[in-house]
């Protein structure tokens, strides 16, 4: 390739170096957005089937009770969950021996066992017996002690990446222990997991479809049942994805923003 | 200053830190080879690490009492601690730097208020600027404030210019004798350069593996 070519489709990816000009992001952006879709239009040009947009569209509107259902599944979770990984974090550090030991096998637990296992054994068995009947608060907590356990490492890993002089130095100008951890620890324990938290909370939304296994009528399952009294699958499943997408990209690009705000060179 | 340090016994890697010694010069230099165990006798001091035995006192006051299981934790030893690595915390600013070590109970136009600090450390202009673009020396000031900002009634100074070069030592040397003369805070200055030393101390301590090999007192 030529350099005049070449200055079209490249750009330097040493760190800190300004990031290409507007027009050429967007140029290449499309492209591998068309080699994208190239693909999937090839797939579904095979298809032999004739999708019946008309069949799905009176059913709009339980698609769209359906997505709200998951936003608030998804955020009352995402608190949650965020909390329970933060307990879960600081008691693996505790001093306190069953404290420590509880976060541990708690984190193992969750993470050695499917989602599906746990909310049916949750729902059914733990929650049926402690008298929670509502199946939402049900699906809520299951799936914050399920993203718990995820965040609990993230922000250990993050707690663990801060030195032990920033420890000693905040100690010794005289911050208690509860202070350096929410002053001096946290904050900078956090720019660490800011990128892999934005990846479990994604994950989280999606999570929340496993949820129509107990009859939570979140987007999943209401997008199952359109497709059951319609005969259709692919025109419920398409919008499923889109809905999916819709609610996950704007948390990735959430992060890059306080990625970049809570940026500092170490 | 007295300091007491009694019957101190902290197993290292390989060799015991025993110190038996009280000091009372103005400035007192712990001075030995890298891997002596100065840092180790600083981080007693300050709190950071439990003795196996040790008495410390500071002007009557116990710090660590092992025979009486006491210790003094970190925050009420009224110790100013400058390590060796100096510990800004990167993710803030200057002065939000500096505020942290600040009690809030403290006297606001004393000698350790943040403006008489500031003025005779030169910070002022430095407060608004993240730690992270500050150049060796300005961290090194920065840090010494952060530690004066305690109040505190004695200085551990851990190696403060070692890394520096020589023009850049020159530079500092100023500012510590400052610190010293203005603010009358007792220092403990660990280091293994002899002319720091003779530029700032009034009393040298000897140390290599764990033990006092030597006391001597500087002319002023």
């Amino acid at each position: 390739m030529n350099a005049r070519w070449s200055s079209y489709f490249v750009a330097s990816n040493e760190p800190g170096s300004p990031p290409p000009p507007l027009g050429l992001r967007l140029a290449n952006a499309g492209l591998a957005l068309l080699a994208v879709s190239l693909v999937f239009c090839f797939s579904f040009q095979h298809l032999a089937y004739q999708p019946r947009w008309n069949a799905i569209y009176p059913y709009r509107r339980l698609f769209l009770q359906g997505w709200l259902t998951t936003i608030g599944l998804s955020a009352a979770a995402l608190v949650g969950s965020t909390l329970a990984g933060l307990c879960s974090a600081l008691a693996q550090g505790s001093r306190f021996l069953p404290l420590r030991y509880l976060g541990k096998i708690y984190v193992e637990l969750v993470r050695g066992t499917p989602l599906l296992v746990q909310i049916l054994i949750g729902y059914y068995v733990v929650f049926d017996a402690v008298g929670v009947q509502n199946r939402y608060l049900a699906g809520v907590l299951i799936l914050s002690c399920f993203s718990g356990a995820y965040i609990s490492e993230i922000i250990r890993a993050g707690i663990e990446s801060v030195g032990r002089s920033q420890w000693e130095s905040a100690r010794a100008i005289g911050l208690t222990r509860a202070q350096t951890y929410r002053y001096v620890v946290l904050p900078q324990a956090l720019r660490q997991t800011l990128p892999p938290l934005a990846g479990q909370f994604a994950s989280l939304v999606k999570d929340s479809s496993l949820l129509s296994v107990v009859g939570i009528q979140e987007f999943t399952l209401r997008a199952e049942m359109a497709s059951a009294r319609t005969y259709t699958s692919l025109e419920c499943y398409l919008p499923l994805a889109l809905g999916y997408l819709i609610l996950t990209l704007p948390i990735s690009l959430w992060t890059r923003r306080l990625e970049k705000r809570h940026h500092f060179d170490t | 200053m007295i300091l007491l340090l009694k019957n101190i016994s902290l197993p290292l890697a390989d060799f015991v830190l025993q110190v038996d010694v009280e000091l009372a010069g103005q400035v007192t230099a712990i001075f030995g080879p890298s891997g002596a165990g100065k840092t180790s006798l600083l981080d007693l001091i300050a709190g950071l690490r439990r003795p196996q035995s040790a008495l410390i006192q500071l002007e009557q006051r116990v710090l660590t009492d092992t025979a009486l299981g006491l210790a003094l934790p970190p925050r009420q030893r009224q110790i100013g601690y400058v390590p060796q690595d100096l510990a800004l915390f990167p993710h803030l600013p200057v002065r939000k730097n500096l505020l942290y070590g600040c009690k809030p109970s403290a006297p606001r136009d004393g000698l350790f208020s943040y403006e008489h600090v500031a003025a005779v450390l030169e910070i002022g202009p430095l407060a608004g600027r993240g730690v992270t673009e500050l150049s060796g020396g300005e961290k090194q000031r920065v840090a010494l404030a952060r530690a004066l900002l305690t109040s505190p009634k004695l200085l551990l100074l851990d190696e403060p210019l070692a890394g520096l070069d020589a023009a850049l030592k020159a530079k500092i040397l100023p500012y510590l004798a400052r610190v010293r003369d203005e603010f009358q805070v007792p220092m403990l200055y660990v280091s293994h350069d002899r002319q720091e030393i003779q530029a700032l101390c009034d009393e040298v301590v000897e140390l290599e593996r764990g033990q006092i090999l030597a006391r001597t007192y500087e002319k002023a």
